[in-house]
This record gives structure tokens, sequence and C-alpha cells, in this order.
């Protein structure tokens, strides 16, 4: 431990070989993706599917007319209201994860889905009193869904917080009871409803990509395109205050106006997509976590690279959903449990055995 | 003045009067420790002088301006504190918790500064070949000496540079074994002597009397002793304050008066477990 003469060492950048994995990423997405437009009750070729967007793409005569509408007005909405959600719900996760210094945050664990959830089922609820107002429900879904998303985000910050720190334990109970604070609420609401609305409330809560319309979709793609396009900024602070909030502010991190910020994007993306999508869990904790074990913890990387792999989960689920048991279609939250709670338990057990080992 | 002051400190947490009109300046060039048994206020003047909290009572000033006016991007350039306790828990590479200690300098965009930065405090802090390892899988020690070096880097200045600046190190030595507990006190030393103020709380009063030009003894929130190291530890003050009988030894090569303790300690824990009169 001598002080030698400064010489700039040879540069180590560690984020590379990251970097190197977002186009494997991608490659999985778009794969899921060009599945998924080309997959389902008619079945279509891939060459038909190149054809065809690039026909609609320089706006030439459709060669088979049925074909493009299957892809751009059936499947394309669903795709890519897929992609956003995915993306979405896995940065939501890793933002979580940072925010809290803790892997095991998760909107659907830590009660953000749920404060979305009953915020929605309300409004579909009394949906007759809202339209009343003569807006679309489809817009004030995604805005009352982020408005609940943001209560239960900060209950839970305030409640799980233990002299600065945010253990797993509190922040888990915490996570409980406004998770059954919400499904409380949502009972209560579909107590209250009528038949169509409960068939309504019942399909979304399972979790489903299937309502996706262009008309359906687009303001809740907007509110989760602003949300993905202004997380980047986050980076540095996220990786600051996974150093410890006295080491961040040390570091000159002013902390309230980051974690507020922060805070607001995640209830906005998680919002949007429970609005449009329902009860999809688990995805904000299984990406991130694979994808830290490889490309490590700097979100830099960690940031796209969930975007990416979220999207490609979800598309790949989705195919899924829609090809297990055709004609049926299984409601996507259902796989995403069945994938996501026993790696949920897996990593609580590997937590237990190797604390510091995340 | 450039310094980092405490004028009349008073801070209570919960109800609990931690400090009590604490008055102490740190100054360039100067290594000061700060000595107490546990619970004596240490880390809490830290938190102050660090800018993390706000006294009830009196001022804490750096280079004249109340550390509370100066924004926390301007005070991460002028001061970096090393936490008692880290509490990273996520795999980062060792160097990339080193390079977070230049973030406070990301708008100058100088790479081959940070890059410097970065190496000068590997080496110094002795985990160069650790770089590419990751945080979480290294011992106690070594992560304190990751974060020691983040905190350095933190501190880097180019040669000749004139500008003040302090390091608040709480207990640095705590989890290291005895040549890097030296080493870090030699190098808080040599950090002092490019110019840089330095405060450092240490429980081994040995280490104190070695490195420290002033020494600040700390008793239940209470500044009791200020001063050079021959002056202040002495066995009536080391009795006072700790409730250890020490010896003072006079260490001809380096000049030092060293302590040994002689008797019992009396701490407020009984020794045995009493057992109730039934």
């Amino acid at each position: 431990m001598t002080v030698a003469s400064p010489v700039a060492e040879q540069s180590m950048r560690s984020a590379l070989p990251g970097v190197l994995f977002l186009p494997v990423l991608a490659c999985i997405a778009l794969a899921g993706a060009a599945t998924g437009l080309t997959t389902g009750a008619a079945d279509l070729s891939l060459g038909t599917l190149a054809s065809e967007l690039w026909g609609a793409i320089t706006g030439t005569q459709a060669e088979d007319p049925v074909a493009r509408t299957i892809f751009l007005d059936v499947r394309g909405p669903r795709v890519a209201l897929g992609f956003a959600v995915g993306a979405s719900l896995a940065v939501a996760g890793a933002v979580l994860q940072a925010l809290f210094r803790n892997p095991l945050a998760e909107p659907s664990i830590i009660g953000v889905s749920a404060g979305a959830g009953a915020a929605a089922v309300a409004t579909i609820a009394l949906g007759g009193v809202i339209s009343f107002i003569g807006v679309g429900l489809v817009y004030i879904l995604p805005v009352t869904a982020f408005l609940g998303g943001l209560v239960a985000t900060l209950a839970v910050m305030a409640i799980a917080r233990v002299g600065g720190q945010t253990p797993v334990l509190t922040m888990l109970l915490a996570g409980i009871a406004v998770t059954a604070i919400g499904g409380a609420f949502m009972g209560l609401m579909m107590f209250i409803s009528n038949d169509e609305q409960l068939r309504a409330i019942n399909f979304w809560m399972l979790g489903s990509l299937g309502s996706a319309t262009w008309a359906a979709i687009v303001p809740a793609l907007i509110l989760m395109g602003l949300m993905l396009s202004a997380v980047p900024m986050l980076t540095r602070n996220l990786n600051l205050i996974l150093l410890g909030e006295r080491e961040a502010a040390s570091l000159g991190l002013s902390g309230d106006r980051f974690k507020n910020t922060a805070v607001i994007l995640v209830a906005a993306g998680v919002g949007a997509a429970v609005a449009v999508s329902g009860m999809i869990g688990f995805v904000g904790i299984v990406v991130p976590h694979l994808l830290r074990l490889v490309i490590g913890p700097d979100h830099r990387v960690l940031l796209p690279a969930s975007a990416i792999g979220g999207a490609a989960l979800l598309l790949w689920a989705d195919v899924a959903a829609r090809n297990l048991a055709p004609p049926a279609e299984l409601p996507i939250g259902i796989l995403t449990a069945l994938l996501g709670a026993p790696f949920f338990l897996w990593l609580l057990r590997r937590a237990g055995r190797d604390g510091a080992a995340w | 003045m450039v310094a980092l002051a405490a004028d009349k400190l008073c801070v209570s947490l919960s109800g609990r009067q931690v400090l009590t009109d604490v008055s102490l300046t740190v100054i360039p060039s100067e290594v000061m420790v700060i000595v107490g048994p546990n619970g004596a206020g240490k880390s809490t003047l830290l938190r102050v002088l660090s800018g993390e909290m706000e006294p009830g009572q009196g001022s804490a000033t750096i280079n004249g301006t109340a550390i509370h006016d100066v924004s926390a991007a301007e005070l991460a350039r002028q001061r970096s504190l090393m936490p008692q306790h880290a509490s990273l828990t996520f795999p980062f590479k060792v160097r990339d918790v080193v390079a977070m200690g230049r973030e406070p300098f990301r708008d100058e965009n100088n790479y081959h500064a940070d890059e410097e930065a970065i190496a000068w405090s590997m080496r110094a802090t002795d985990i160069a070949a650790l770089a590419s390892r990751s945080y979480t899988r290294l011992s106690g020690g070594e992560q304190q000496r990751v974060q020691l070096a983040r905190v350095l880097a933190q501190s880097w200045r180019h040669e000749g540079s004139t500008s003040p600046r302090y390091l608040l190190l709480d207990e640095p030595t705590a989890s290291l074994d005895l040549a890097h507990q030296h080493a870090t006190l030699h190098l808080a030393r040599e950090l002092a002597q490019q110019g840089a103020g330095v405060v450092a709380v240490v429980h081994d009063l040995n280490l104190a009397a070695l490195y420290a030009d002033c020494v600040a003894g700390l008793s239940e929130g209470h500044l009791t002793a200020l001063g050079a190291p021959e002056d202040v530890l002495m066995p009536e003050m080391i009795q006072d304050v700790f409730g250890l009988q020490v010896r003072r030894i006079h260490d001809a090569d380096s000049g030092r008066h060293l302590v040994l303790p002689t008797g019992h300690a009396q701490t407020n824990a009984s020794p045995t477990p009493r057992i109730a009169a039934q």
C-alpha cells in the first residue's frame, strides 16, 4: 500500500461484455415477435410476413390482404403490447430493486401491481359514473392505474423503511399488506359489479394481452414509452444508490428528488401495463435477476438489457399462451406466475443460504 | 478560512443528547483522529461534518461556508466520506465500485484524470489485483479496502492542485489486518502531506499515537480532550474516558508515546452475569 507514481492503468471497460449481450437478447425478442405474428389460428409463413411488412412499409398493394390484416391489425397490436408490457415490467423491477437496494423487490410482490389493479378495477366497476364525464375508459384506465400504483409504492416505501434502510422482511410484509388491501378493494368492487363488468374484471385479473386493438392500447403504449425513454436518465444514480444511501449522498446524489422521479416513472410504467394487460406478475423479478447473473448490476447495461429481455420473455410467453391449448387461450399471467413464483422461491432459499451473493 | 470546522455543536437524536457543545477544526495537511468509547458520538460528529446531518445547535462549516448551504454536488467535490458499515450487496466489480468515487467529477469529462485516480487509489489500497473480482465475494477486510479506494478516488487531485479537500473516515481500520491498519493510516498521513484534511475514527490508541497530528477524545457527547497525541493520550485521560488503566511508554525510535493497558477495564457492562436474588 505505497503511493506509487500515478500512471493510468490499462483501462478495463467491464461494461463491454454486457453490451455485446444486447444483440443476442434483441434477436430472441425479434424471433418471439416473428413467431407471435405468424403462428395462431391461421399459420402464416415468415416469407409472407416479410413481404407483407415490406409491402406495408413501401405502401404497395397487399399480395395477401387477409394475411396483411392479420399481421397489422390482429396480431400486430398484440405483439406491440407484449413488447411494451414486458419491457416496462422488467425495467420497473430493475429500478425498484435498486431503489430498495433489495433484489426481491418486484411490482407484483411489493404491491405496486395490486395498487394499480385496485384502481383499474374500481375504474371498470364505476365505469358508468366515469363515462358520464365523456372521456373513454381507454384513456382513463392507464391514468387511474398509474395513480393507484403510485400510492401503493409510496405506502410500501414509507412503511418498510426502518432507520434509513429497507430490510427484506419489512419490505415483503409491507408488500403483503398493501397487496391484501388492494385485493380486498378489488373484491369489494367485484361485489358491486354487474355481470358484464365481472367478466371484464376477471379476464383482466388473470392477465392477458388478448384485448389488444390499436385503439385500446395506444394511450397505454404512450405512457409506457415515456417511462422507458425517461429511465436512462436514472442509470448512474441507480448505480450510486446501490452503494448505500449515505455513500450515494456523500457522492453528491441529493436523494429525495431522484427517488420521487424514479417512483413516479415505475408507477407510470406498471400502471399503464396493468391497465391494458391486467396482472402479469414476476416478469420484473425474473428478467433483471437472470440478466444480473450474466452481465452484472451496472444499470447502464442492465436497464436496456432488462427492457429487451422483458419484451422477449413476454412475447414468447404469449406465443405459449396462445398455442399450448388451442383454440383456447391461457391467460398469460398464469404462465408468468407458474414460471416466476418457483424462481422467486429459489431466490429466497438462495438468500437464506448465502445472503451476500446477490 | 480553509478548514472543516464544528462550532459548539449540539445534536440530539430521539430525545437523547448525542453531542454537546463540540468545537473542533480540521485543517488541510493534518490528520485528526477521533477516539472514544462506543456510543460517545463519534459517528454522529462525522455525520454532521460530512453534511449528512444538520446540527440542532451550533454550526458546521466547510471553508467558511455553512455545510448546509453547499449543494450536495459541490460538497462531493470537496469532501469524501467512508461510513462505518458499507451496505453494498450487489455484485459490482471491484473496479466499478472504485470508479463510482469519480462520479462527482463526471461533468469535467476528464477521462485521463478519472483513470489515473482509479488506478492510483487501487494501488494505494493494495486492491489492484482484485480489480475484476466481484465485490460481494471479497472478505470483510478486502471490502473495506475497496470502499477506502472509492473514497480516495473521490478526493484524488492532480499533483500540485491546491483546492482543499477533506476525507472523513469512520473506523477505516475496523476489519483490517495489522499491516493494512498501519498502511491505511500511513496513507492518511501521505494524503495530509499532499494537502488533504483527514478525520478518522480509530479505536486503537497506539495507531492514533503513531499517525495523528491531533487527537480528539469524545466521551458521552462531550469533547474531553483535543490536542497533539503526546498531550492527549495521557493515562488520566484514558482512565477518564475509557475507564481503562494504562501505562505510557516512550518509544525512542519513533519519538512517540505508546500506551499499554495494565489494569482491568471498568466498563458499564458487568463481567459476569448476575443472578437475581430470589
